[in-house]
């Protein structure tokens, strides 16, 4: 803090909600990690936009130099994903260390094959790697003494479509109150030159994209089965993320969004995968919260219950 | 009068260092010769204290604090802050004057938020008077956060169960201080002082809003304190997620200027 400033001559100069959110975003961070005792943060980039718009607040809130990142492809990732996660890390600044997975996926299968009597599949197999990665990030953390981020969103706290001790893990769950629109919108923002200013303000690059159009335009994917995309499971990003508001912000039930002319299917599908996951939140890193109603403190709701519209 | 809106990022719990912290700033807004400097809500423990404000011993320690302030603070020098009251088994969400050579309390919080993130009903009573307190040939009336927020057309809540804002009108304020631990939402900052400003239409008088700032826990505060003078113009705005110490000066007496003859 300087010497006392006499009065902003442009009292009325007001920041663009875009700009109040990132640095909200960036405060809350760094915040958290001072007080809490942390000089250093760690994340796993994964080629995806979540992960990217956290690294680039960690580098804004601490610095490019207490910033690590792990890249842990496997053989799901599609190739562009260690490329653009590495382009990405550069632009930041940022130091990496890449782990391939697949020598501890084959050494789990082994393992687990006698007690299964046969190799994992399905989700169980998809929630090991998320599990590898995220024994992997906490191992680091602890030799390294970094505060671990989480990189979910809204949507995926949301439906549940995270998994509990392996992409979960974390101190902090950085953009847990941004919906995946959201997300596109911010990182957007921040590749754009209206975030000059604030880019300047927090020491990233001036120029040029920081998130780059590869990750921005890239459909979203978990990279957990051969070509997967997050619209296989669920609705596109834009519509789940309207109904979850209407959940989620404005307390409406199942019935009232059926009665206001959403598609039934949809509606209680999203209902059902908002209600089971309640027992993954409450488990789940604090979450920054940014909007009127996020997962914390400010969203209490029981785990083992039912409502008249359990399907 | 020279006021000093201290918008200040405290450390939960830490009541040793955010007097210490406090305190400099006081020096330095008496240095750039300010009389009263305010900080936010709750100021020496940081919001939210959460179950830390259960702990007798931190409240004992929140008052040897405030005694040290005391004896650091140059003569003639007011400075109003947030703290925790303890009467008999009542904690009260509070405002003290700190003045060299001793401290006491001069408001209670009337509305305590208990929705969304907020639980102030958990730990505190409310007080049931409106607060004015005569210092330096003003009269100031003294209001805690939520006491602000009494217009539900604004605030998009329910009406409150008092209105504290209504309740200072006879007493008539030379101006009206609101210290807030407010956490950042969209839009928000343009709804404090849209409440802010009803507030003035009401009591035709300055309103001085000082709030928090930084992240404790998950709840982010955004400091934007800001002053709008006596017609309702926003006079003084300070920065968006950023510690900052502002000087206000306010037209003494606080009355308008005669018409010309």
């Amino acid at each position: 803090m300087g010497q006392p400033e006499p009065s902003d001559p442009n009292p009325t100069r007001a920041l663009s909600p875009e700009a109040q959110l990132w640095r909200m975003l960036v405060l809350g961070v760094q915040d958290y990690a001072r007080k809490c005792g942390f000089r250093k943060a760690l994340l796993g980039l994964s080629g995806g936009i979540d992960s990217a718009l956290v690294a680039a607040l960690a580098v804004a809130a601490l610095g490019s130099q207490q910033v690590r990142a792990l890249l842990m492809p496997s053989p799901y990732s599609s190739e562009g994903s260690l490329q653009d996660s590495l382009a990405l890390a550069s632009r930041l600044n940022l130091a990496t260390s890449t782990v391939p997975i697949e020598p501890l996926m084959q050494q789990y299968d082994g393992s687990l094959d006698p007690a299964l009597g046969q190799k994992p599949e399905g989700i169980t197999a998809e929630n090991l790697q998320s599990r590898i990665r995220g024994t992997l990030l906490m191992a680091v953390a602890n030799s390294e003494g970094q505060l671990l981020l989480a990189t979910g969103n809204k949507s995926e706290l949301a439906v549940g479509y995270c998994t509990l001790y392996g992409d979960m893990n974390g101190g902090l769950a950085v953009i847990g109150d941004l919906y995946k629109s959201e997300v596109f919108r911010l990182t957007r923002w921040l590749d754009s030159p209206a975030a000059a200013g604030e880019r300047q303000r927090c020491g990233l690059p001036a120029d040029g994209p920081v998130i780059g159009d590869a990750i921005l335009n890239k459909p979203p994917s978990a990279e957990l089965r051969p070509d997967q995309k997050d619209s296989d499971s669920l609705p596109d990003y834009p519509y789940l993320d309207r109904l979850l508001q209407r959940f989620i912000e404005e307390h409406a039930s199942p019935e009232e969004l059926i009665a206001s002319g959403e598609p039934s299917d949809a509606v209680q599908r999203i209902w059902r995968l908002l209600k089971r996951s309640e027992f993954k939140r409450r488990q789940a890193a604090p979450v920054l919260k940014l909007s009127a109603r996020s997962f914390g403190c400010g969203w209490r709701m029981p785990i083992a219950a039912r409502t008249g519209a359990e399907g | 009068m020279r006021i000093a809106l201290i918008q200040s990022n405290p450390l939960v719990g830490d009541l040793q260092g955010n007097r210490q912290r406090l305190q400099q700033q006081c020096l330095q807004a008496a240095e750039a010769g300010a009389e009263l400097a305010l900080a936010p809500e709750l100021a020496l423990w940081g919001y939210p204290p959460r179950d830390l404000l259960l702990q007798p011993a931190l409240r004992q320690q929140q008052d040897r604090q405030l005694d040290q302030l005391s004896g650091a603070l140059p003569p003639g020098f007011g400075l109003l802050l947030g703290v925790v009251e303890t009467s008999g088994q009542k904690l009260f969400n509070a405002m003290a004057l700190v003045e060299r050579g001793g401290w006491r309390l001069v408001a209670r919080k009337r509305l305590l938020p208990s929705y969304d993130v907020f639980d102030e009903q958990r730990y505190f009573h409310s007080g049931d008077q409106p607060a004015l307190l005569s210092w330096g040939g003003q009269r100031l009336g003294l209001t805690l956060c939520e006491d602000l927020w009494v217009e539900p057309k604004i605030s998009g809540r329910n009406a409150p169960l008092c209105d504290p804002i209504a309740e200072l009108q006879p007493l008539k304020p030379d101006l009206l201080i609101n210290l807030s631990a407010s956490p950042f939402g969209q839009g928000k900052a343009e709804r404090r002082r849209q409440l802010a400003g009803a507030a003035q239409q009401r009591l035709g008088c300055p309103v001085l809003y000082v709030n928090q700032v930084g992240g404790n826990d998950e709840l982010i505060f955004d400091g934007n304190s800001f002053v709008l003078d006596a017609t309702g113009a926003l006079q003084q705005q300070l920065p968006c997620g950023e510690s900052a110490l502002q000087i206000w000066d306010s037209q003494s007496p606080a009355t308008p200027t005669p018409p010309e003859p």
